[in-house]
């Protein structure tokens, strides 16, 4: 998979301090307190992700309406000729029992999982003239839900990053 | 410093070539204008000796991109559209030449005239207060003039031409899903999502023109009340007039100046039509979903392209707070 984004940002951020900042530098003590800093952004890199409990229930969301895409897909016994409903059935199948088996991380698991849920709201497009209009007007309010919470978590980082910023040039003289 | 100082050697010894002719003739004031991840524009003063005396010239350079973020990167349309467009009516710079030769700077570039004073239309607008209706005006006559060119009398029809009024749409739908495809850093079910609602829903162009791509105020140039140039012709091509609308609606919202609906009535006005509103609203969510896209296309280029400005991995949250935007417009 590729590396999650809010990994490389803290390792972008490491190398910009060891490589852009601290050759600036002159006083000792803050060589060395930039140089702990970047150390410290450099471990904390591989695993920050893992500990967010916002991307577990974003994963647990994904799950959950990935579930009710499989089900109503082995619902439709008409299209079980159906070469796209099978293959995205597997695809499914394959993503949801690899989470059952205990998935490496949950950064991971976010990665599959999008990946999976790309494929369903793909496959859905495909098969929508074939499915019930019911059953495909349920699947996209569950799926757009899933992904709305999604949106959410990103602007509440967002705006956790923004109000950094704001509070870090609002020092007081 | 040290990329322009190569740069500014190079240059002098191709001028020297190509006008041998022209005495003396020296580059000066070289100045790397915009950088990164798209189109190259260089500023630079060129001098030489004529009978009268010394002689300088204020020029342009723009040139492929060393590091693209959506490549396949061609200069010629650029250089051909404004060379075609100039003396219609729309206030663009005077291209002079075409150098295919990747040698000379490293990639293909042309050189145009320097718009001498004025500033971005943008800044014009709010640092004028007094002009700002004459420059809206202006800003909605030059994208209606635009539109209305004659594109195949001016023989524009090598940028690729929609074959009906569907593909105008079409075109751009597959454009934008393969820059995502191609630039994701993880998979993008929201982008899936919002691709999917654009298919469904494709408008009939009711007019195929001339369309700029980005004609956003920081792209126009205005001297008091006028505009005096047009640049960055990047995104030119053949399509639905729609399109140029919706990328507009896109800044009036993200920046806050004049509004949506006005922007419509005069356009409106001054072009002599009436704009679909269902089709308006299909390309505001694509200009969404295409300047999304780009944002991707930055954060992962700046990523491989092991940058230390971490504030363009930012582009990242930018993407996604237009997707979010785009989302909120289709109602979830």
């Amino acid at each position: 998979m590729s590396t999650p984004l809010i990994t490389l940002m803290l390792q972008r951020a490491a190398q910009a301090i060891e490589q852009v900042i601290i050759p600036d530098l002159t006083g000792a003590f803050a060589l060395e307190e930039a140089a702990h800093i970047a150390s410290m952004l450099r471990s904390l890199a591989p695993n920050v992700e893992e500990k967010c409990q916002e991307l577990r229930e974003e994963n647990e969301g994904m799950r959950e309406v990935l579930g009710k895409v499989l089900e109503a897909l082995h619902g439709e016994k008409a299209l079980s000729r159906n070469a796209i409903r099978n293959g995205l059935i597997a695809k499914l199948d394959h993503e949801l029992k690899k989470v059952e088996d205990g998935p490496p991380n949950v950064s991971q698991e976010n990665h599959d999982l999008r990946g999976a849920l790309v494929e369903a709201i793909r496959g859905l497009d495909i098969l929508r003239e074939d499915l019930p209009m019911e059953t495909m007007s349920s699947l996209r309010q569950q799926i757009r839900s899933v992904l709305r919470q999604q949106l959410d978590y990103v602007a509440a980082r967002r705006q956790a990053v923004w109000t950094s910023l704001v509070f870090s040039t609002d020092t007081p003289e | 410093m040290e990329k322009t100082q190569d740069m500014k050697q190079r240059l002098e010894a191709y001028l020297k070539s190509k006008f041998p002719q022209r005495a003396g003739l020296s580059v000066a004031e070289l100045e790397w204008m915009s950088g990164g991840f798209s189109y190259e524009t260089y500023f630079f003063t060129a001098t030489w000796e004529e009978a009268e005396g010394p002689v300088s010239e204020s020029l342009v350079i723009r040139m492929q991109p060393e590091l693209g973020c959506i490549p396949p990167y061609d200069i010629r349309p650029q250089y051909e559209v404004l060379k075609r467009v100039h003396g219609t009516g729309i206030p663009v710079p005077k291209v002079y030449w075409l150098e295919t030769d990747s040698q000379v700077l490293g990639h293909p570039f042309f050189v145009m005239e320097k718009i001498e004073g004025g500033e971005l239309l943008y800044d014009a607008y709010w640092n004028q207060p007094e002009h700002q209706a004459q420059l809206t005006k202006e800003y909605t006559s030059v994208l209606a003039k635009l539109h209305g060119l004659d594109w195949q009398a001016l023989g524009l029809s090598f940028l690729s031409v929609p074959e009906n009024d569907r593909q105008c749409a079409e075109k751009e739908i597959a454009k934008w899903e393969w820059v995502v495809e191609d630039n994701q850093y993880s998979p993008q079910p929201v982008m899936a999502e919002l691709f999917s609602w654009l298919k469904r829903n494709v408008p009939r162009a009711e007019r195929t023109t001339l369309c700029h791509g980005d004609f956003h105020v920081r792209n126009l140039i205005a001297h008091d009340s006028q505009v005096v140039a047009t640049l960055d012709w990047e995104m030119v091509g053949i399509g639905d007039p729609v399109s140029d609308l919706g990328w507009v609606c896109l800044f009036i919202r993200w920046l806050g100046f004049w509004t949506e609906a006005d922007f419509i009535r005069s356009y409106e006005e001054i072009a002599g039509v009436k704009v679909n509103e269902e089709s308006l609203f299909f390309w505001v969510v694509l200009a969404h979903v295409k300047l999304a896209a780009i944002a991707l296309a930055g954060l992962k280029t700046s990523i491989e392209s092991k940058t230390l400005d971490v504030r363009q991995i930012m582009d990242g949250n930018f993407s996604y707070m237009l997707q979010d935007l785009a989302a909120q417009m289709l109602g979830f």
